[in-house]
């Protein structure tokens, strides 16, 4: 149940003002509340003309806009979804101090529990992510239970998608800001992803609810997941990608930057390397998150791998040549070791079956 | 007087025979054709006045009446001219009478010669399955005819040639025959002795290409890198099974489906009749040396559906059935329209396609190993070096989806293919293809000896009941498979190939039941396995 009158009015005085929240500050206080200055509009008693001088409020239509103001959180609470404005508690505390904070956010699920966790982690990065990215992202994310954190994210394919699986795996609260209305599943193949989400975290957007998701919300969408949290990790991000409008939102409001490291010649974290390289933290194990953060972690170090004892001949040479480069395919490996190309069919088979490597698309190998 | 004449009409790639009957009454002179003959059949009339005044005989005066029995079923095509004038000769000439023990068939010229025409070997094998051993056909389809073991052909010059050998006795006939063969002496008997004897029209074996591509000088050996698919297409010429290949443009796929059909064995005597009827029905008879070759036929994207699958009105012979015995290489797959790509689910299942004729349904045989070509991602360049690709990942998946998973259930072997990079080619050459052909006819040979009486010739062709028996497991690769269901995930259709394709590993090795190895080998060619059913690789 959401005061319909409440928010309608908070919607009007965010359209009306086109969204400048000192002039809304500023209405509010003339008339002494968000429905006070509604009730003045309905009066008749605003003259949008001269108040703070013409450019500044909206006067097409006031009528129209209040019918539309109400209609929209009718709508809103008739789908069951909840609505919040920069004055309530509820509100994220850090997306309150940004500088285009939304004036109001729509939800389905525990919005209050963003507040009540001990800090807040944005984890973003390429829709088009590598193995390694993903594999990392779920890796880290899932080291980062029972700390009383929680992560947020955009429910895009790709990295995002992993950062929230992970989180939801690991009993990690997961907060995923949408470009599109809260009831709006983009992408469709996510929808799964979006009930769980919707169940035990919280889904976030801006957007009045049904809006379809256009090309131009997204980067406004990606200033709210880095105002949420106090920090913002990228995992993987290419020269131009929309995890670094994140990243620059981050830096703008003083936030933390926390950037995960990649090959010298990758194309995919050409990105990544750079912010790296301009002084972001470069994030080699979980224990870098924590710290930023401000939680205790030991650094962990990499320890030698151990090959288990039931592997033939092939199977070890391959599997070796796999963990050395991280990833690779049956042509290259048939090149290197010079091993027939049956048999490292059989023993890519049968290492997968058994776990150590697993296969991506296009048939390269990674191992576990 | 009525005189009777037996030929032949072509439908599809099946012959049907036709009793032509020829009525003539006294009255104004005038001639109709009845018994549904299309536009050509109806045109022959002309042919055959001036055929028959300008070889010398006169015209029979009189109300002619000629009847193509039976008379429900539509005949075209020209081959009716020949039986038609000579059943005009015939009940004009006072002998008259019958002669439905010899099989006519020919085109005529407007001066009397006789022209080949399409279709003449099924309508040989129509005749000798029906119990005739006489048959004339145009001189130019002599060869063709020849395919037909135990007949004999008259090669007629022109009309007059051919109502001479029709008024010799049986005996006089074959004798006649045997005479005609004797002049060329270098036809096989029946096409049996297979390459040895070369026909004698080298000079036209060169246009004719266009209905089997030559591919003869594709050879593995010359093809640098891919050792994987190399095994891969081995494996799929040895075991009949359908292939799928993923990879970047420039890959290799096309150059590798060529020579594919270099490590394919010959086509046996009887798969070389079927084979020959099909082309001969499209006019397309194959005398070269490379006849016993198996057809291989490439397809791009812009095929339509009638093309490929055959129909129309008359029915044309698709795609499908001209690949019948042999490969079917269907590039660009996924670029094709899915109304077309889908059809091809039919023919691959059933091994022959059914087309509409003029309302009744044609039975067109199909029976080929699909190998196709895709790219991965609209860009093509997905499994390449990170950055190569400049797909949005939406575009990748919407593109991957464009195969239906039906039809990627019915391809038994899946590869990825990336691009060999210029330092990592070998300098050594590649083993030749004819090595590898060794192998796949030994391994058919194993095949074809366990599926005796059980109507399949290899691993893919078998139903998915009959597998069970044919394909028996040991405890060690059961368990082997059990343990890759769980960790993989995949179903009872991919259960089903992976066994199939281990069977032919192993029939390839030379092993009699199917080892861990070959289970382990076979499951790398599953390609992913996609859970709302679509996607390549």
């Amino acid at each position: 149940m959401i005061d319909i009158d409440r928010y309608a009015a908070y919607y009007w005085l965010n359209r009306i003002t086109r969204g400048n929240s000192a002039l809304q500050e500023l209405l509010k206080f003339r008339f002494g509340g968000a429905k006070e200055a509604w009730n003045a509009g309905v009066r008749g008693e605003i003259d949008y003309g001269s108040f703070m001088g013409e450019k500044y409020l909206d006067k097409t239509d006031p009528e129209a806009l209040m019918r539309r103001s109400y209609a929209v959180m009718k709508n809103a609470e008739e789908k069951g979804i909840g609505v919040l404005c920069r004055d309530d508690d509820d509100y994220p505390e850090l997306l309150r101090e940004i500088s285009a904070s939304p004036a109001l956010l729509f939800y389905e699920g525990r919005i209050e529990e963003i507040n009540r966790c001990k800090s807040r982690l944005a984890v973003v990065g390429s829709r088009k992510c590598t193995y390694y990215g993903r594999e990392m992202c779920t890796k880290l994310v899932s080291k980062l239970k029972n700390r009383n954190l929680c992560v947020v994210s955009g429910m895009a394919r790709g990295i995002d998608a992993a950062a929230h699986k992970a989180a939801l795996d690991s009993d990690i609260f997961t907060v995923a800001v949408l470009a599109s209305g809260t009831d709006v599943v983009y992408p469709e193949e996510n929808r799964g992803l979006y009930n769980k989400i919707k169940d035990s975290g919280v889904i976030i957007s801006e957007q009045v609810p049904g809006t379809q998701p256009l090309k131009t919300y997204f980067p406004a969408r990606n200033r709210i997941i880095a105002g949420i949290a106090e920090a913002t990790f990228v995992v993987e991000a290419g020269a131009s990608s929309g995890a670094q409008i994140t990243a620059n939102c981050a830096l703008n409001e003083g936030r933390e930057l926390l950037v995960m490291p990649h090959r010298i010649d990758s194309v995919e974290g050409a990105g990544c390397n750079d912010m790296i390289k301009d002084g972001a933290v470069c994030v080699t194990s979980h224990a870098d998150i924590l710290l930023s953060l401000g939680f205790d972690a030991e650094e962990r170090r990499c320890e030698p791998y151990m090959l288990p004892e039931a592997l033939d001949e092939n199977q070890r040479k391959v599997l070796l040549f796999i963990k050395a480069n991280r990833e690779s395919d049956e042509e290259t490996i048939a090149f290197e070791t010079g091993i027939r190309s049956q048999e490292i069919k059989r023993a890519l088979s049968a290492l997968e079956i058994f776990g150590f490597i697993k296969k991506d698309t296009g048939e390269k190998y990674h191992d576990l | 007087m009525v005189s009777k004449i037996t030929t032949f009409g072509l439908s599809g790639t099946r012959s049907f025979r036709v009793t032509v009957e020829t009525d003539i009454a006294k009255g104004i002179p005038y001639f109709e054709i009845v018994g549904l003959g299309s536009e050509t059949v109806r045109e022959s009339r002309k042919r055959i006045k001036a055929a028959v005044s300008n070889c010398g005989f006169q015209l029979p005066p009189g109300r002619v009446t000629q009847n193509l029995a039976p008379a429900d079923v539509r005949k075209t095509g020209t081959g009716f001219d020949l039986p038609m004038a000579a059943g005009l000769l015939k009940a004009g000439s006072d002998n008259g009478g019958s002669y439905e023990r010899i099989g006519v068939i020919g085109e005529l010229s407007l001066d009397g010669a006789v022209v080949p025409v399409r279709g003449v070997l099924p309508a040989v094998a129509c005749g000798r399955s029906e119990g005739f051993t006489d048959f004339i056909v145009p001189d130019g389809n002599y060869e063709e005819a020849c395919m037909c073991p135990d007949v004999n052909i008259y090669p007629a010059k022109d009309l007059k040639d051919a109502a001479v050998a029709m008024d010799l006795g049986p005996e006089a006939f074959r004798e006649a025959c045997r005479q005609r063969k004797k002049e060329r002496s270098c036809i096989p008997d029946g096409g049996r002795d297979g390459e040895k004897g070369r026909l004698n029209r080298p000079d036209e074996s060169a246009d004719i290409l266009d209905g089997k591509e030559n591919t003869g000088h594709y050879d593995f050996a010359d093809v640098y890198g891919q050792k994987g698919a190399k095994r891969a297409l081995e494996i799929a010429a040895a075991g009949k099974h359908n292939l799928l290949m993923t990879g970047s443009p420039g890959c290799g796929k096309t150059l590798l489906a060529k020579c594919f059909a270099g490590i394919l064995p010959d086509l046996s005597y009887e798969e070389f009749f079927e084979v020959m009827q099909v082309y001969s029905s499209c006019g397309l008879p194959d005398f070269s040396e490379n006849r016993m070759k198996r057809p291989f036929r490439t397809i791009h994207h812009g095929i339509t559906r009638s093309a490929l699958l055959g129909g129309g009105k008359p029915v044309e012979i698709g795609e499908v059935s001209l690949a019948h015995c042999g490969v079917l290489f269907f590039d660009e797959l996924s670029e094709t329209p899915k109304t077309v790509l889908e059809t091809l689910r039919q023919p691959i299942e059933d091994k022959k396609v059914f087309v509409n004729n003029y309302g009744t349904r044609e039975i067109l045989p199909a029976d080929f190993i699909l190998i196709g070509a895709a790219n991965p991602c609209p860009c093509g360049n997905l499994y390449e070096d990170s950055g190569r690709c400049t797909c949005k990942p939406g575009d990748i998946a919407r593109y991957a989806s464009r195969v239906s998973g039906a039809l990627l259930d019915r391809i038994d072997i899946k590869i990825a293919m990336k691009s060999v990079s210029g330092d990592k080619i070998g300098v050594s050459r590649d083993e030749p293809s004819a090595a590898i052909r060794e192998r796949v006819i030994k391994a058919r040979e194993v095949q074809r000896e366990r599926y005796k009486g059980m109507g399949f010739a290899a691993n893919g062709d078998i139903d998915n009941v009959s597998y069970v028996k044919a394909c028996s497991l040991n405890a060690a690769s059961r368990k082997i498979l059990e343990k890759a269901a769980d960790s993989m995930g995949f179903s009872v259709r991919s259960y089903e190939k992976i066994i199939k394709v281990a069977r032919t590993i192993a029939d390839l090795d030379g092993r009699d039941s199917v080892s861990s190895d070959d289970i382990l080998e076979s499951l790398s060619y599953r390609g992913e396995e996609n859970a709302s059913g679509g996607g390549l690789s």
